[in-house]
C-alpha cells in the first residue's frame, strides 16, 4: 500500500497554507485576509511548479489547470467577505485532497483523498449555520466511499494491484461489475439522479466561497472519476453505456425542471449544476471519441460557467444578506459588473455563444445527432430549453424589475470582482478558441476508436458540420452591439410607477411585494404535478424503513426478560453440539 | 526487574486504602484515582521496555516457576491492551474529578478501582482459575456500579447482567473443571501443551463453553442481550467505563483462551462475529434512545473485532486489536460528550443540543467519525486494514452494514445539531478531558505504523500458540 508521494506533498502544502492562514485570521481581520490570499495563491503556484516538472498527461492536467482557477476565484470571495478563520483551513484542506486526488493515478491514493475532501467538505458545512446539507452530503458521499472501497477490493484481489490500469487485467463481465460501482461511486460525487438528494441542501447550506469550489472542482473529482471509469474500459464500455446515457438525460431534465420551481438563488444554481453534470454523464455513457470530448469540455465549461454563477450570488449575498429570489431585484443599478457577469454565466449555461458553453454543447449535439437515438436527443434538448427558463429566471429576479430592497447597496467588494474576472476571460477565450481545451484530450480519446471529428483552436470539423466559433461569436458579439444600439437610439421605453404596471387596475395595499418574479413558474409546477409529486426522497425514506422493519424483527430476539437471555445461551450451545458431528456422543 | 504482580497489588492496594480514607476524608476520596492510574501507568512503561523488544515479562506466586505456580504474563498484546486500558482509565477518572463522581464517593471509588483490577487480572493472568477470579471480581463490581444509582432502570440492568453473566462464569467454570480433568493443570501455557490428551469432542464442548461463558462479557451474540439495558440503566458515567474499558477485557479473555489454550474456534468467533455486527446495527437502525444505540454500536464494534480475529491471519489480527483501541477512545469520547451534554436520553431530548453546549458535541462528532472511519481519524486506517483482511464473501454484507452505521449515527448528529433545544437540566461544564480524547484518536493515526507495528508484535504469540506456551513454562525473562 503505497500512497502517492506527490499527492501527500500537496495535500500537506494545502493544510499548512490553511493553517498559517487560520492563525492569521485569528490574529485579525485584515491578516487573516491578506494572509488567506498569499498563502493559497502561493500554495496553488507551488502545485503548479510542481506538475510542471511532472508534466501530466491530458485529462488530469486540464482538470488541474480548472480545479486551480475555481480554487483561486472562491479564494477571492472568502477574503472579501467576513469568512471565520475556521473555513479558511476546511476549505484548504478540502482544496488540498480535490488536488491530491486528480494527482494519484492508484487506489488507495484516491480513496484517501476521497475520503478526506469528504470529511472537510462535511466538517466546513456544518460548522456553518446551516447544517442539514452537511449531515446529507455525509450520509450520501460516505456510502460512495464504501462503494470505492469495494472497487479497491475487487481489483486488487482480483490483480493484486492498486493502480488504475489494473483495471485493464480484469476479465470482461468483472471489468463490467467493476466499471458500475465505479461509476455509481462517482455518480454520488457528481449528483447524478437517484443520488443527487443532497446536493441542492449542501450547496445552499455551504459558507457562499465554499459553494463556488464545491460547485465547480469537487464535483470534478465525480466528472474525472467517472471519465477514468470509461476510459480504462475503453470501447468496451459501449454496451452498457446506453443505460448511463439515460441516467444522464434523466437528470438533465428532471433537475432543470426542478431548478424552475426554486425560491432560492442557491439552491436554484445546485439543481441547475446537476442538470448540466447530466449533460456531462450523457456524453461519458455515450463514449465515442467525439460524445467523450465534448463530456469533458462540457464539464470544464460547467467548472467555469457554474463557478461565476456561485460567486456572483455570493457576492449578490455579502451586499444584499440574502439570496432569496423573492426578496430581490432590480440590482443591476447598483451592481452593474456583477450583472454582466452573471449575464455571460447564464448565456454560458444556455449554451450561446460566443461563451464556452457553446461549442461543449455543439459537440454533444453533435454526438447525440448521430447516436441516432431520438429519445435521448430530443430529451436532451428538453433540458436545454429548461436551461433558458431556469437562466433567465435567475437574472431577473436578481438584477432585473423593480428594486425590492429597503436601502441602497455598493457593487460586490474588489476581490470578488477580480475573481468574477478571472472567469469571465477563459468564459470568453475558451468560447472562441474551444481547441485549446480540445488539445488535452486529443491524446485520451483515441482509445474510444479514431476521432471522426478534427479541429484547430477555432474550427471543428464533425461529420455533420464544420463550424468556425470565432467566426460565429464575432457575429454574435456584431448582433448584440447592434441590438444594444438599437435598443439606445431607436428604443422606445418609458418609465411607469409600478403599480401601473402590474396591478390590472386592481387597488392593493402597498405593503404588498410587486414584483412578478414571485412564484415565476407556478404554472409549470401546477401542470408538471404529475411528475414532481413523485419524489425519490420518499424512496430513501421507504428504505430507511424497509431497514427499521428488518430491525423489528430481529428486535423480537431482545425481549427485555431475562429469562430469554438465559435460554438463548443454552440454545446456542445446544444448537451448535448438534451441528459438530460426532461431538454429542462422547461427552460423558 | 520489577514483576506485573505490582501492578495488581496497588491497584488492590489503593481499593483498600481509598476505603479507610473513605472514612475519614469523605469529599477527598475521589482525588485518589487520578493518582491510581498515574502509578499504574508508570508501572506499565516501566514494565514494557523488555515487551517492546518482544520478550515475556513474567512474575508468579510461590516462587515456584509455573507450572506450579500462579503466574501473569505480560506479553505484547497484553501489554497494548492494558496500555490502553489504564490511559483511558486516567483520563476517566479526571473527567470524574471535573464532573463529579458519583455519590457516595466512598463507594464509588473502590469500585471503579476494583473493576479496573478484574479488567487488568483478566489481560495479565496465566491461568485459567485466576483467570475465573478476576472475571467474578469483574462482574460482581460492574454489577454494583451499574446499579449504583439505586434507580429503577439501573437495578433491573444491573440484575439482568448479574444474572447473564453468573450464566456465563459458571459455563466457563465448567469448562475449566473439564480441562483440569484431562489434563491436570490449569496453567494456560500447560493446558496449551496438553491439550492433545483431551479428547477431540470433549475438546469442542470446551469451546463452546468458554465462548459461551466469556462471550457474555465480549458483548457477542447470543449473549450480549444484557448489554443494552445495562447501558442504559446505569449512570452515563459508569457507561463511559463499561463500554470502553470493561467490555475490552472479555474480548481479551475470549481470544487469549481460544487462541492460546484451545487453538481452536476461530470459524465459530467469525461467524458470531459477523453475526453481531449485523444484528447490533440493524437494532441501532431502529433505536431510539441514545444510549442503546450507543450500547448496540458497542456491541457491533465487538462483533466487528471479533471477525478480524476469527479471520485468523497476522494483518486481521492486528486489526483486531486496533479496532479494539479505536472503538475504546471513540466510545469513550461519545460517551462521555453524552454525560456531559443532557440527563434524558430520547432522540427528541438530544434535539438542537449541540447548538447550546458546543464543546462535547463537537467531541461527539469528531469521535463519531472516527468510529465511521473517516481519514484523519485512526478509524480510518483500521477500517482499511480490515477490509483487506476480509475474506470476499464478507465484503458486501460488512460494507452494507457500514452503510446502515453512517445512516444512524448521521441521523443522530443531525438531531443534535438541529431544531430547539429543550433544555432540561443544564449539564453543562468543563469538558476538557474529551478534547484529549479527541486529540489522541487524532494522534493516533498519525503514529498508525508505529501503533500498527505494536499490535502486529502482539500477533505473534496469538498465530504460534508454541511461542506463548515455550516463553511462559521456559521461564520467561
Amino acid at each position: 500500500m503505497m500512497v502517492n508521494l506527490g499527492s501527500i506533498l500537496i495535500f500537506t502544502t494545502f493544510i499548512l497554507a490553511g493553517l498559517l492562514t487560520y492563525f492569521l485570521a485569528r490574529v485579525s481581520k485584515m491578516s487573516g485576509r491578506i494572509g488567506g490570499a498569499l498563502t493559497g495563491l502561493f500554495s496553488i503556484i507551488f502545485v503548479y511548479l510542481f506538475f510542471h516538472i511532472y508534466s501530466l498527461p491530458g485529462v488530469q492536467n486540464l482538470m488541474f489547470l480548472l480545479i486551480g482557477l475555481v480554487y483561486v476565484s472562491s479564494l477571492f470571495l472568502l477574503v472579501s467577505k467576513e469568512t471565520p478563520p475556521i473555513q479558511y483551513l476546511l476549505f484548504s484542506g478540502a482544496a488540498g485532497s480535490t488536488f491530491a486526488f486528480i494527482n494519484g493515478l492508484d487506489f488507495i491514493t484516491a480513496f484517501i483523498f476521497l475520503e478526506l475532501s469528504t470529511v472537510f467538505v462535511f466538517l466546513s458545512i456544518v460548522s456553518g449555520d446551516r447544517k442539514k446539507g452537511g449531515f446529507l452530503y455525509l450520509l450520501f458521499n460516505g456510502t460512495g466511499g464504501l462503494l470505492f472501497l469495494y472497487l479497491l477490493y475487487f481489483i486488487y484481489m482480483k490483480t493484486g494491484r492498486f493502480d488504475y490500469s489494473a483495471i485493464a487485467f480484469l476479465k470482461p463481465d468483472e471489468k463490467i461489475l467493476a466499471l458500475t460501482i465505479g461509476f455509481l461511486t462517482f455518480a454520488i460525487k457528481m449528483g447524478t439522479m437517484p443520488f443527487h438528494i443532497w446536493q441542492p441542501y449542501a450547496y445552499r447550506d455551504a459558507d457562499n466561497g465554499i459553494t463556488v469550489f464545491l460547485s465547480g472542482a469537487i464535483s470534478k473529482i465525480g466528472v474525472f472519476g467517472a471519465f477514468l471509469m470509461v476510459f480504462l474500459q475503453g470501447s468496451s464500455f459501449r454496451i452498457s453505456g446506453n443505460v448511463y446515457a439515460y441516467l444522464g438525460v434523466i437528470t438533465a431534465v428532471l433537475a432543470g425542471l426542478y431548478a424552475l420551481l426554486q425560491e432560492d438563488a442557491k439552491r436554484l444554481l445546485a439543481y441547475s449544476s446537476l442538470s448540466q453534470l447530466g449533460y456531462v454523464v450523457i456524453g461519458l455513457g455515450l463514449a465515442n471519441s467525439l460524445s467523450i470530448s465534448g463530456a469533458i469540455l462540457h464539464a470544464v465549461s460547467h467548472g467555469i460557467f457554474e463557478s461565476l454563477l456561485f460567486l456572483v450570488v455570493g457576492a449578490v449575498y455579502i451586499r444584499t444578506k440574502t439570496t432569496d429570489l423573492n426578496k430581490l431585484g432590480g440590482l443591476i443599478t447598483y451592481m452593474p459588473i456583477s450583472f454582466i457577469a452573471l449575464l455571460f454565466g447564464i448565456i454560458a449555461t444556455s449554451g450561446i455563444p460566443p461563451t464556452i458553453g457553446f461549442p461543449s454543447k455543439w459537440m454533444l449535439y453533435h454526438a447525440l445527432v448521430i447516436n441516432g437515438d431520438p429519445v435521448l436527443l430530443s430529451l436532451t434538448f428538453l433540458a436545454s430549453i429548461l436551461a433558458f427558463l431556469y437562466s433567465f429566471r435567475l437574472v431577473y429576479s436578481i438584477f432585473l424589475g423593480p428594486y425590492t430592497l429597503k436601502e441602497k447597496v455598493g457593487e460586490a467588494p474588489f476581490p470578488a470582482l477580480a475573481g468574477m474576472v478571472f472567469f469571465l476571460l477563459p468564459l470568453l477565450i475558451l468560447g472562441l478558441f474551444p481547441g485549446l481545451v480540445l488539445k488535452f484530450i486529443e491524446l485520451p480519446v483515441v482509445r474510444f476508436g479514431l476521432p471522426d471529428f478534427s479541429f484547430t483552436p477555432a474550427t471543428l470539423k464533425t461529420p455533420l458540420a464544420t463550424v468556425n466559433f470565432l467566426t460565429v461569436g464575432v457575429v454574435f458579439i456584431a448582433w448584440f452591439v447592434v441590438a444594444i444600439l438599437v435598443y439606445a437610439f431607436a428604443g422606445r421605453s418609458r418609465w411607469v410607477p409600478v403599480k401601473n404596471n402590474y396591478t390590472a387596475a386592481e387597488a392593493i395595499e402597498d405593503e404588498r411585494i410587486l414584483h412578478y418574479t414571485g412564484d415565476f413558474y407556478r404554472f409549470i409546477r401546477r401542470d408538471m404535478n404529475f411528475l414532481l409529486r413523485h419524489s425519490i426522497q420518499r424512496f430513501y425514506r421507504r428504505l430507511f424503513n424497509l431497514f427499521g422493519v428488518i430491525g423489528d424483527g430481529i428486535s423480537r430476539i431482545y425481549t427485555g426478560d431475562v429469562r430469554t437471555y438465559v435460554y438463548f445461551i443454552l440454545l446456542f450451545i445446544l444448537i451448535v453440539l448438534f451441528k459438530i458431528k460426532g461431538g454429542f456422543p462422547c461427552l460423558w | 526487574m520489577v514483576s506485573p504482580t505490582l501492578l495488581l497489588a496497588s491497584l488492590l492496594g489503593f481499593a483498600f486504602l481509598s476505603g479507610l480514607i473513605g472514612i475519614r476524608f469523605k469529599k477527598g476520596v475521589a482525588y485518589i484515582l487520578p493518582i491510581v492510574f498515574a502509578v499504574t501507568l508508570g508501572l506499565l512503561i516501566y514494565m514494557s521496555r523488555g515487551v517492546l523488544d518482544g520478550g515475556f515479562l513474567q512474575g508468579f506466586t510461590g516462587g515456584e516457576k509455573p507450572p506450579y505456580s500462579i503466574n501473569l504474563v505480560l506479553t505484547p498484546f497484553s501489554l497494548l491492551i492494558l496500555f490502553l486500558v489504564h490511559t483511558l482509565s486516567f483520563l476517566l477518572s479526571i473527567h470524574l474529578l471535573i464532573r463529579g463522581v458519583p455519590e457516595p464517593a466512598t463507594k464509588f471509588v473502590p469500585l471503579f478501582i476494583l473493576n479496573i483490577l478484574g479488567v487488568s487480572g483478566i489481560i495479565l493472568t496465566g491461568d485459567l482459575f485466576n483467570l475465573f477470579v478476576f472475571l467474578e471480581i469483574l462482574s460482581i463490581s460492574s454489577v454494583s456500579l451499574i446499579g449504583f444509582m439505586r434507580d429503577g432502570k439501573g437495578l433491573e440492568g444491573g440484575l439482568k447482567y448479574l444474572i447473564v453473566g453468573g450464566v456465563g462464569s459458571s459455563l466457563y467454570l465448567l469448562a475449566v473443571i473439564i480441562l483440569y480433568k484431562y489434563t491436570g493443570t490449569l496453567n494456560m501455557a500447560d493446558v496449551g501443551m496438553r491439550i492433545g490428551e483431551v479428547p477431540e469432542g470433549m475438546r469442542q464442548f470446551v469451546m463452546l463453553l468458554i465462548i459461551a461463558g466469556l462471550g457474555v462479557e465480549a458483548e457477542i451474540f447470543p449473549f450480549n442481550m444484557w448489554v443494552p439495558d445495562a447501558y442504559q440503566g446505569a449512570d452515563t458515567r459508569v457507561t463511559t467505563l463499561l463500554a470502553s474499558i470493561t467490555s475490552k477485557a472479555g474480548m481479551f479473555g475470549l481470544v487469549r483462551v481460544l487462541f492460546t489454550v484451545l487453538g481452536a474456534g476461530m470459524n465459530i468467533l467469525l461467524y458470531l462475529g459477523v453475526i453481531t455486527f449485523v444484528i447490533s446495527e440493524l437494532m441501532a437502525l431502529k433505536t431510539k434512545n441514545i444510549k442503546r444505540v450507543l450500547a448496540y454500536s458497542s456491541m457491533g464494534q465487538a462483533g466487528l473485532a471479533m471477525i478480524a480475529f476469527g479471520i485468523n491471519t497476522a494483518s486481521s489480527i492486528a486489526t483486531g486489536m486496533l479496532l479494539m483501541i479505536n472503538h475504546a477512545v471513540s466510545k469513550f469520547v461519545m460517551f462521555g460528550s453524552i454525560e456531559v451534554l443532557t440527563d434524558r436520553f430520547g432522540l427528541d431530548d438530544i434535539k438542537g443540543i449541540g447548538l447550546k453546549i458546543p464543546v462535547p458535541a463537537w467531541s461527539f462528532l469528531l469521535a463519531t467519525l472516527s468510529l465511521l472511519g473517516f481519514p484523519f481519524f485512526i478509524g480510518f486506517w483500521v477500517k482499511l486494514n480490515l477490509i483487506f483482511s476480509l475474506k470476499p464473501y464478507l465484503l458486501v454484507p460488512v460494507l452494507l452494514i457500514f452503510a446502515v452505521e453512517i445512516a444512524y449515527y448521521t441521523r443522530i448528529l443531525w438531531t443534535m445539531f438541529s431544531g430547539e433545544a429543550k433544555m432540561g437540566k443544564t449539564l453543562a461544564g468543563s469538558s476538557a478531558v474529551l478534547l484529549i480524547g479527541v486529540v489522541i484518536v487524532i494522534a493516533l493515526a498519525f503514529v498508525y505504523p508505529y501503533i500498527l507495528n505494536l499490535s502486529v508484535k502482539g500477533t505473534s504469540e496469538l498465530l504460534f500458540r508454541g511461542l506463548y506456551i515455550y516463553h511462559v513454562l521456559g521461564g520467561g525473562l
